[in-house]
């Protein structure tokens, strides 16, 4: 569970541009607790705008995200200590009311996941054999919803369930979801998700990766 | 309509919380064993980590089951293997304790985290 003061990405759908600034305003390591606000922007006309349908107008996105994992249990739940939820909140507001004639509404957003890490169970909790590769292994549930709150589409609802699992390396880490739809509008369709996250600074650790002062 | 869709769709997927990259030292062995018992008072602490690490800045402690810290001398590093981290003990009586470490890695990123075992049951 990361504890960033500031983060940011590059990616989403259509190659749009996204920034975030986060303030951390809980974080308690007993009780693996954390807590962030911040503003998530995604920059309009930074993605494929006429070929994937990428926005072309700004969002800002007041967000709250929270992270618990349960490590602070009983001995004797010892099976239950490896479990972690995640979930973030958050509310777009587009800087424009309508694109192209559709309208552009603002829209709640929230998600939550449920991870169970078998590196904690192993090597935190209890010895119970495993050895690579299944002691680096995430299995997790993610769940998303998006609500439309007015200009005509208040109370639509797009949402997934999204089962997978994380596998992390010293180099690389991949994860692997399924998606399935959650709503009505989200369609009947299956599909799926893969990410590849490549340490650079493990991988150059002479150039990129090495610290700019020694002690 | 599709259009609008496609606007929910792309806030809910980047609203997923979990598939953030995680870090880089972890434990991979231990001994005593997370969670396991020995017969007798281990002669010391040996961790592995996955990764190289610094000692000035990395150490070990431990505790009994009561949270009573327990003397002992500075953890260091095997002299043979940068990524393990010992920690001479003295004789432990029966029971249960808790380690816990903190190191930072050659690549400057810090981790940390305990375990219990139990001595001579």
């Amino acid at each position: 569970m990361g504890t960033p003061e500031t983060a940011g990405d590059v990616g989403g759908y259509g190659g749009t541009l996204n920034a975030e600034l986060d303030y951390q305003f809980l974080l308690n390591a007993p009780h693996q607790a954390l807590g962030l606000i911040g503003i998530s922007t995604g920059f309009g006309h930074t993605g494929r705008v006429q070929a994937l349908g990428a926005p072309d107008f700004t969002t800002i996105s007041p967000v709250i995200d929270f992270g618990k994992g349960f490590g602070d249990l009983p001995e004797s739940m010892l099976w239950l200590r490896p479990l972690a939820i995640t979930g973030t909140f958050s509310f777009d507001f587009p800087t424009k009311t309508q694109s192209a004639g559709f309208p552009n509404p603002n829209s709640f957003n929230f998600g939550f996941s449920f991870q169970y890490s078998l590196e904690y169970l192993q090597h935190h909790v209890k010895d119970i054999g495993l050895s690579a590769p299944f002691d680096r292994l995430v299995p997790l549930v993610e769940v998303s919803f998006s609500t439309a709150v007015n200009r005509g589409f208040g109370g639509q609802t797009v949402g997934t369930i999204q089962p997978g699992v994380i596998w992390f390396g010293q180099y690389v880490q991949v994860g692997a979801e399924a998606i399935i739809p959650a709503s009505r509008l989200a369609g009947h369709g299956y599909g799926g998700v893969v990410q590849l996250h490549f340490y650079l600074d493990d991988i150059f650790p002479n150039s990129i990766g090495r610290p700019l002062f020694r002690y | 309509m599709r259009r609008v869709l496609l606007q929910l769709l792309t806030a809910a997927a980047l609203n997923l919380p979990a598939l953030g990259a995680l870090a880089h030292a972890f434990l991979d062995q231990a001994m005593p064993p997370v969670g396991g018992a020995v017969p007798a008072s281990p002669k010391e602490i040996r961790l592995t980590f996955s990764e190289g690490i610094e000692p000035r800045f990395s150490g070990i402690e431990i505790a009994t089951g009561a949270g009573q810290a327990i003397a002992t001398g500075p953890a260091f590093p095997d002299p043979a293997d940068d990524k393990q981290l010992v920690l001479s003990l003295p004789p432990l009586a029966p029971g249960r304790y808790r380690v816990s470490w903190h190191v930072v890695s050659v690549d400057t990123h810090r981790t940390e985290g305990d375990y219990t075992f139990t001595v001579g049951r």
